[in-house]
């Protein structure tokens, strides 16, 4: 039994995996739904979403339910959601990657980089 | 590299014939004398220290898992070798000697009757013993050959500087992301920094896109070792000229960043961003 459990536990310690989160955002009237989760499939129950507009304020917030969904209003200006499970475990829905959303629902704007709120950082 | 695999492999051999000498009847056969029980014992001992010191040497080498398999497959040839040869050895008081041998063929040119020496039954055993060696010795080197190339020795990796540190950069294989769960596509990268340097850093991220927050920099760097991995998401909407970013946040609290060109780092994934636009 010892030999056994030696074994048993000399082949699960390197099986060690990044556990990576994704999410999938639709728009449907005014609303968008957001269904987390990790990368094998398992929900992401109780993680962090936050709304955060193209300036860097935050429009809304709150986390995925008991079904790895969130729901939010669409906002009226271009902005992100961001899924954070932690530091550098986050997962971005820019608004033009939402499904059913229109390429020009906010013109002018660029996924990435155009208008940032002072990221700060050495280029 | 090359020396640590020959001292594994000639330290398990060692191991295993200590281990075969320990045996009265190998030592009997390589010997042509039995030992004494004290020293028997202290071959035994003697093997089984060698293995061990083999063992350690892997671990110091590969750390843990990499250095217990490697072990493992060099104890597996030694043993296969070892065993080939003393059935060779142990073979030799059957086989005529060569002088014999060439008596017999005289006598057989001068007309002399002579008995008949079952002579190919030895040479066919030793060719099947051979083939039987050769083959999983063959059979490694073909994994050999077609083990991936590590992701960052390959000339497509990045090599370059990112405020104080160099660093290099690469896709961990040249395939197309895997689509994991909800229809995501998922890539990784391998970076490892300049030796020492990763004391100073706090976290390394990477994503498609300018970062447009520190939050959201993208997928933080993990791993043991000097190389970590990334497996970043690819954005629906994602362009080729989005470009792949490198934020990297030193424990003083600066922040470097750097953009690389998708179809630069990552052809398969320019390809895939392609394909779905």
């Amino acid at each position: 039994m010892r030999t056994f459990l030696s074994a048993a536990a000399l082949l699960c310690s390197v099986a060690v995996y990044a556990h990576t989160p994704v999410c999938r955002c639709e728009l449907s009237g005014n609303q968008i739904t957001c269904q987390g989760g990790y990368h094998d499939g398992s929900k992401a129950v109780g993680v962090t979403m936050r709304v955060i507009a193209y300036s860097g304020e935050a429009l809304a917030a709150g986390e995925l339910d008991g079904a790895s969904r969130f729901n939010t209003a669409l906002p009226e200006q271009p902005f992100y959601i961001l899924m954070d499970a932690g530091p550098g475990e986050v997962f971005e829905v820019d608004w033009q990657d939402i499904v059913g959303m229109a390429g020009d629902q906010f013109p002018a704007t660029a996924a990435g980089g155009a208008s940032k709120d002072g990221m700060p950082g050495n280029y | 590299m090359t020396l640590v695999h020959a001292a594994l492999l000639l330290t398990s051999l060692a191991g295993f014939m200590a281990l075969a000498l320990a045996m009265p009847r190998h030592s009997q056969h390589v010997l042509r004398r039995p030992l004494p029980s004290a020293r028997r014992h202290l071959l035994r001992l003697l093997g089984w220290l060698l293995l061990a010191a083999a063992l350690a040497l892997g671990m110091a080498q590969w750390r843990f898992g990499v250095g217990l398999v490697t072990w493992l497959g060099w104890l597996t040839i030694a043993g296969v070798a070892l065993v080939f040869h003393l059935s060779w050895w142990a073979g030799q008081s059957e086989i005529p000697s060569a002088r014999a041998r060439k008596r017999q063929r005289d006598n057989a040119e001068t007309g002399a009757a002579v008995t008949t020496v079952p002579g190919h039954a030895p040479m066919a055993r030793t060719m099947l013993a051979s083939l039987v060696l050769l083959l999983p010795l063959g059979g490694f080197a073909w994994q050999l050959l077609h083990v991936a190339e590590k992701p960052l020795l390959r000339e497509d990796a990045i090599h370059g500087q990112i405020g104080p540190w160099s660093f290099s950069l690469a896709e961990k294989d040249r395939k197309p992301p895997q689509v994991v769960a909800l229809d995501v596509p998922l890539k990784e990268f391998v970076i490892r920094f300049c030796e020492g340097c990763e004391r100073d850093i706090r976290m390394a991220y990477l994503k498609v896109r300018e970062p447009r927050s520190l939050r959201a920099a993208g997928n933080a760097f993990e791993g043991q070792g000097t190389e970590k991995t990334a497996e970043i998401p690819v954005p629906r909407s994602a362009t080729r000229d989005d470009g792949l970013w490198l934020t990297v946040e030193a424990n003083n609290g600066e922040v470097y960043h750097q953009r690389f060109d998708i179809q630069r780092l990552s052809p398969a994934l320019a390809g895939f961003i392609r394909e779905g636009t």
